[in-house]
């Protein structure tokens, strides 16, 4: 999250609570994206996660102003949506460790062929649904979604060693997932370049 | 291995460690099986995450999350509880719509035509198509053959194409846009049915044979145009006594404005919120 970004949310949140609409569209389109990975990951399933997304935009419809300002406006809509995903995974009894269809869902026809690459690998899906919640939200948002440490930190409510500590784990326990599904060793022996 | 190692063993599997120390990292790690065996959980998990591609909403979805959370907050604005149900992707209303879009298309192009005779306001201004329209029709109220004349279909298809690539944040773009009016024109549209000469006589059934009269030449911006749905319509038709007869778009004060007419009114939605503004009492 740029300062940028973050000054040019924080002018917009000003003015929805102004009473401005657009300012809340705007708001919307800056991030529904990234609001619909985090849901997408969480709840593996495109059209859970776009209720979710909806939700949570309502959310923050409603409750904009308990807004505070003490962190980015993404951090709190980043937390909100991050509950509301696993507030409406309970609801449906949807747990993680479900298992997964054999087949992808069926394909949005208007679609094109890049938004069927963003689906997970299904080995990758079953492993991710072995975490446990804290650690599965860890990895989403730190690995997954890619956002600072801090940021998750703020976002999950835990100091940035916890954070840390939950998404070292949980890449471990990933990694044991996907071996224990693939026998034979993955990855290259290369290094990992700097 | 120590706690403390941790951070540096994620640190070269993220590859966020210097290259200038990678060296050094990778021989400590070397030297520790734990370590080792860590190193490589870490980097197997890293591989396999980075090869997902960042997730994206599609454009129907993008429609349908715009059109829930509108309508959500529209259900806040009436104090009613919302809830959260992405529109569907298409309605019985919006199929029509589809289905009689050249009816649409020439409804709105028709209204259009009508609009300079009401309160005195030059709309000369208003999109290209209306304005090729008026030019090519004299009459403030057009005779059939004269609306249906306006094939010139390019000047109405490029139009309609035009407006469905306008990305609009409020939901799906309109099909045509009638350029700015002022309330006072919208209060001026509230007049006898029958001035609106061709609407009247078009009724939305999918089995009119006349809508299909006017279809544009080019056919693909045709097809993209009537795919955009009013983002208004089911309030609109809940509203609107009798059904409508046609539907229109404008802008009014900037905002952008969904007209619904019937036989006897006509209500005007603000497309962002659906909330009606006209009639107001």
């Amino acid at each position: 999250m740029t300062a940028s970004r973050a000054d040019e949310d924080s002018r917009l949140v000003e003015r929805f609570l102004d009473g401005n609409l657009q300012a809340f569209n705007e708001l919307m389109a800056a991030h529904e994206d990234r609001v619909f990975g985090i849901c997408l990951r969480v709840m593996r399933d495109r059209e859970l996660a776009l209720d979710a997304v909806q939700e949570t935009f309502i959310t923050v419809y409603r409750k904009a102003d308990k807004f505070t300002g003490e962190s980015a406006f993404s951090t709190w809509l980043y937390r909100v949506a991050t509950n509301t995903c696993y507030d409406q995974l309970r609801k449906n009894k949807r747990r993680a460790a479900d298992p997964l269809p054999d087949a992808t869902d069926p394909a949005d026809p208007h679609s094109d062929a890049a938004f069927a690459a963003v689906e997970l690998r299904p080995d990758l899906q079953r492993a991710l649904a072995t975490l446990t919640p804290e650690f599965h939200k860890a990895i989403v948002l730190a690995d997954m979604e890619a956002l600072p440490l801090q940021q998750v930190a703020d976002i999950l409510g835990v100091p940035v060693g916890t954070v840390k500590s939950r998404v070292f784990r949980a890449r471990r326990q990933l990694a044991d997932a996907l071996r224990n599904q693939n026998p034979e060793p993955q990855r290259r022996n290369g290094d990992n370049d700097a | 291995m120590h706690n403390h190692d941790l951070d540096l063993v994620a640190a070269r599997a993220e590859g966020s460690v210097s290259p200038a120390d990678a060296t050094l990292v990778d021989e400590w790690i070397s030297t520790c099986a734990e370590c080792s065996q860590e190193f490589e959980s870490q980097q197997l998990a890293l591989d396999s995450l980075r090869l997902v591609e960042p997730a994206a909403l599609s454009d129907i979805e993008r429609a349908r999350l715009h059109r829930g959370v509108r309508e959500a907050i529209a259900e806040v604005q009436l104090g009613k509880s919302p809830q959260a149900h992405p529109a569907p992707a298409g309605g019985r209303w919006l199929k029509l719509l589809a289905g009689s879009a050249a009816a649409i298309l020439v409804l709105v192009v028709a209204f259009g035509v009508v609009l300079p005779s009401f309160g005195g306001r030059d709309t000369t201004s208003a999109d290209l198509a209306l304005e090729a329209t008026q030019t090519s029709v004299a009459a403030a109220t057009p005779a059939p053959s004269a609306a249906f004349g306006i094939n010139d279909d390019a000047t109405v298809a490029e139009a309609a194409a035009d407006a469905a690539g306008m990305d609009s944040m409020v939901g799906a773009p309109p099909l045509l846009q009638l350029g700015e009016l002022t309330p006072e024109d919208l209060a001026n549209l509230s007049i006898p049915i029958e001035d609106f000469g061709l609407a009247r006589a078009t009724p939305l059934d999918q089995d009119e044979p006349t809508r299909q009269a006017p279809l544009p030449a080019d056919r693909e911006a045709y097809r993209q145009a009537i795919e955009q749905p009013l983002t208004c319509s089911e309030e609109g038709l809940s509203l609107i006594d009798g059904g409508p007869i046609w539907f229109g778009i404008a802008t009014i004060d900037g905002r952008l404005i969904e007209l619904f007419r019937s036989e006897t009114g006509l209500i005007a939605l603000e497309a962002s919120t659906c909330v009606l503004v006209f009639p107001t009492d």
